[in-house]
């Protein structure tokens, strides 16, 4: 710090404490993996499994992930629980339209991910043919820890995004 | 002075309280439900038809996964209508067991029901605090399965394997603390003003209309009519335990609220007895490794958390899978019932009604 | 009454035997020789009864001759009716004699099914809540043969009709609103057919739907 500019009165002990330096895009990155709101999107047997990651005994709010917003405008992650078919597909799609950017996609469980056990006429055969998807959960129906593990992981991939990368890509020039 | 019009609105298959991907087409006039009609399918994966093409063994997984709360009522109920078409006699100890079992999954179907229940009406605690005592449920599930949700529990002729070693401590842990929890979502819940508000008077079904829309289980019980395929027609070893058909006159929401209560206690007093009077001996009888069952067509229901769970199966005596599988969910049916249920009530009490019909949609849709 | 009831049972039991005798002959004798590789194992069916009881013969003989054959089979009481102009008051008169639940509605396919008179079948499980009985009507059909609708008498048959209308294909008069209840409304063909695939038009129906989001995009 110059004498007599800007930090007047701030001495370096004082630097020391309270300040850090740090990237733009690594506090970016840190706010959202710390406060990632998903969105109640059960369809079908996993979604139970989600709720008791949300409940008492594995308490999903411990990673920053426990208020489940039951609209897609509020919300940055969906996680699609359960089997997706063929009837269900523009709905999913729908709804992850209506979310804002930045979004993640967890695939939760056997069907999500590739159908499962449901090889049959009314399933679409993965969630992937229809939105893009970050983590995939196996497990038919995965325990509550999996999830979280997941979760994780997604957390982990939040911190390595780019904030150049995205700007590149809508046509901002960094 | 202002012109009155009906709108239609859209509930669903996205929505918080629809429990699954139900779609409701509401006809409103102002606040008031006119009409309704249900739009269902979105879960629809082919159970039946997937079925034909397994064996009964590969078929079982797929019962699991109809009533994903109450797995081990779906493997019940499959299971015994397969030993009936086999005629196939199961030893003491494995259908005591079943029944330990089966009530067990019971009172987390009715904790899960509950919990739902009030945090769509609004009550948050009662959620964490069944969610808390269904976990102490599905670690004994855990433990003899190694599934929690979904357990593929039976076998024909008896059960998977043995008891294992430390299972009844869990059970009598389980019956020394849940009478006092169940008094604990009592006090929040029973003499609650909110609660009741939101719920005497709302969703009247007479037991005449009920019994013609084919309604069952607690929803028919709430509405006076004691019937319960445990006491009527008893399978396993029901008849030789001492309980009773929780049943309540009110016809409304809060009666349905008091008789899944009352039957959790029934269950859990079922569950002692149980206990106390396992048996020693075989849990299987003796059955030939491919299972191949005699032409014929059979049709046999059980008293699942939701109602009378059916199974009509059918085999042509050649392959070593059903024929034909049809499976008759109480929630297919019960939904029905939610049509004259909601009508002249606000949009606020749908939700209350839905979550009071306890439907599942996997089993709804198969 | 005793002659009565006495001549009503025989026919249904010539019919039965006919029927028993068909079955081996027709059906199962054929096909072995026609391929001959494996020996068939023997096919074990389970054994069909005379109905014993008075409330089961006393039902019997209200339906008359509308009644293709009576039995019971696995301790369950089996009832085929035909599916003629009687159709409906024949289960208005099976609702008068206690049978007030009915429980379910289910459709089958007969197509590689041995024995069976038609392509289809109707099973209608029904209940007596007074008196703790079950029964099951069952009725055959041709393809495109259409039934009468119970809804009138029963209406929790609503959602059954239009399960088996949207899974089997199977058409039912004098009601409203018989469309689709679990595929979509633009979905083509039957799927719990026998002649078709378990996972016959999925393909189609999930480009058509991938392209269709692609447009939107």
């Amino acid at each position: 710090m110059e004498e007599g500019g800007v930090g007047v009165g701030v001495t370096q002990e004082l630097i020391d404490k309270f300040l850090i330096t740090t990237k733009l895009e690594w506090v970016f990155n840190w706010a959202r993996k710390s406060s990632v709101w998903p969105m109640t999107f059960g369809l079908a047997c996993c979604a139970i499994e989600m709720m008791a990651t949300g409940a008492s005994r594995f308490d999903m709010d411990r990673f920053g992930a426990g208020i489940f917003r039951a609209t897609p405008r509020q919300s940055d992650l969906m996680i699609v629980a359960g089997t997706v078919t063929l009837k269900m597909a523009p709905v999913v799609r729908k709804v992850y339209d209506q979310m804002p950017e930045p979004k993640w996609v967890i695939s939760m469980g056997a069907c999500a991910n590739s159908g499962g056990l449901f090889n049959s006429y009314s399933t679409l055969q993965g969630v992937d043919k229809i939105v893009p998807v970050d983590v995939y959960i196996p497990g038919c129906p995965p325990r509550p820890e999996s999830l979280l593990y997941g979760f994780m992981r997604l957390q982990d991939k939040i911190m390595k995004s780019s904030l150049r990368e995205k700007y590149l890509k809508e046509g901002i020039n960094v | 002075m202002f012109k009155r019009e009906i709108v239609e609105l859209n509930m669903g298959p996205q929505h918080p309280s629809t429990h699954g991907v139900l779609r409701l087409k509401l006809k409103l006039d102002g606040e008031t439900v006119v009409d309704l009609e249900p739009e269902i399918g979105y879960l629809h994966r082919g159970v039946e038809k997937l079925a034909e093409n397994f064996n009964y063994l590969q078929a079982l997984n797929l019962t699991d996964r109809l009533d994903y709360i109450a797995a081990v009522s779906n493997n019940l109920g499959y299971i015994e209508t397969l030993e009936k078409l086999g005629g196939v006699e199961v030893p003491k100890k494995a259908q005591y067991f079943r029944v330990l079992l089966t009530e067990l999954n019971r009172i987390a179907s009715h904790l899960l029901w509950l919990a739902t229940h009030a945090l769509d009406i609004g009550a948050m605690t009662v959620f964490l605090y069944a969610f808390r005592e269904r976990e102490m449920i599905l670690d004994m599930f855990e433990m003899y399965t190694g599934g929690r949700l979904l357990t593929t529990t039976f076998r024909y002729g008896g059960l998977k394997e043995d008891i294992p070693e430390g299972f009844d401590k869990k059970v009598k842990e389980f019956i020394k603390i849940f009478p006092s929890r169940m008094e604990d979502y009592e006090d929040l819940l029973t003499e609650n003003r909110i609660w009741k508000k939101r719920t005497v008077g709302v969703g009247v079904i007479s037991a005449e209309d009920a019994i013609n829309l084919g309604l069952s289980g607690p929803v028919l019980r709430g509405s006076g009519v004691p019937y319960d395929i445990r006491k009527v027609e008893p399978y396993e070893v029901y008849d030789e335990f001492d309980w009773e058909i929780a049943v309540e006159n009110g016809c409304d929401t809060y009666a349905r609220y008091k008789v899944r209560m009352k039957e959790m206690r029934q269950s859990l007093r079922i569950v002692e007895q149980a206990l106390e009077g396992m048996p020693e001996g075989e849990f299987r009888a003796k059955v030939p490794k491919t299972l191949k069952l005699p032409k014929g067509e059979v049709y046999h229901s059980i008293e699942a958390p939701k109602g009378e769970l059916g199974y009509y199966l059918i085999s042509d005596g050649k392959g070593t899978g059903p024929y034909r599988l049809k499976v008759r969910g109480p929630s297919f049916v019960n939904l029905q019932g939610l049509k004259p249920m909601c009508k002249g009530h606000m949009v606020a009490d749908v939700v209350a009604i839905i979550g009071t019909l306890d439907v599942v949609l996997g089993e709804i849709d198969r | 009454m005793s002659e009565e009831l006495k001549n009503n049972p025989s026919p249904e039991k010539d019919k039965k035997e006919e029927v028993k005798a068909k079955k081996p002959v027709e059906g199962e004798k054929p096909k072995p020789a026609a391929k001959k590789v494996p020996p068939k194992p023997q096919i074990v069916v389970a054994p069909k009864e005379e109905p014993a009881e008075d409330w089961q013969k006393e039902l019997i003989k209200k339906l008359g001759d509308d009644v293709e054959e009576a039995y019971v089979s696995v301790g369950e009481f089996n009832i085929v009716l035909k599916n003629n102009e009687n159709f409906i008051a024949n289960f208005e008169n099976i609702k008068q004699h206690g049978f007030d639940y009915l429980a379910d509605i289910s459709s089958v396919d007969y197509l590689k099914f041995e024995g069976a008179p038609k392509r289809f079948g109707l099973s209608y499980h029904l209940y007596s809540m007074n008196m703790n009985r079950r029964l099951r009507v069952k009725v055959f059909l041709d393809e495109n043969e259409k039934v009468p609708s119970v809804m009138d008498i029963w209406k929790t048959a609503d959602f059954h009709e239009r399960e088996a209308y949207d899974l089997m294909g199977i058409v039912f008069t004098g009601r409203q609103g018989l469309k689709r209840i679990l595929l979509p409304d633009d979905w083509v063909g039957h799927p719990l057919r026998k002649d078709v695939d378990k996972v016959e038009g999925r393909e189609e129906y999930t480009a058509k739907l991938v392209r269709k989001l692609r447009e939107e995009d």
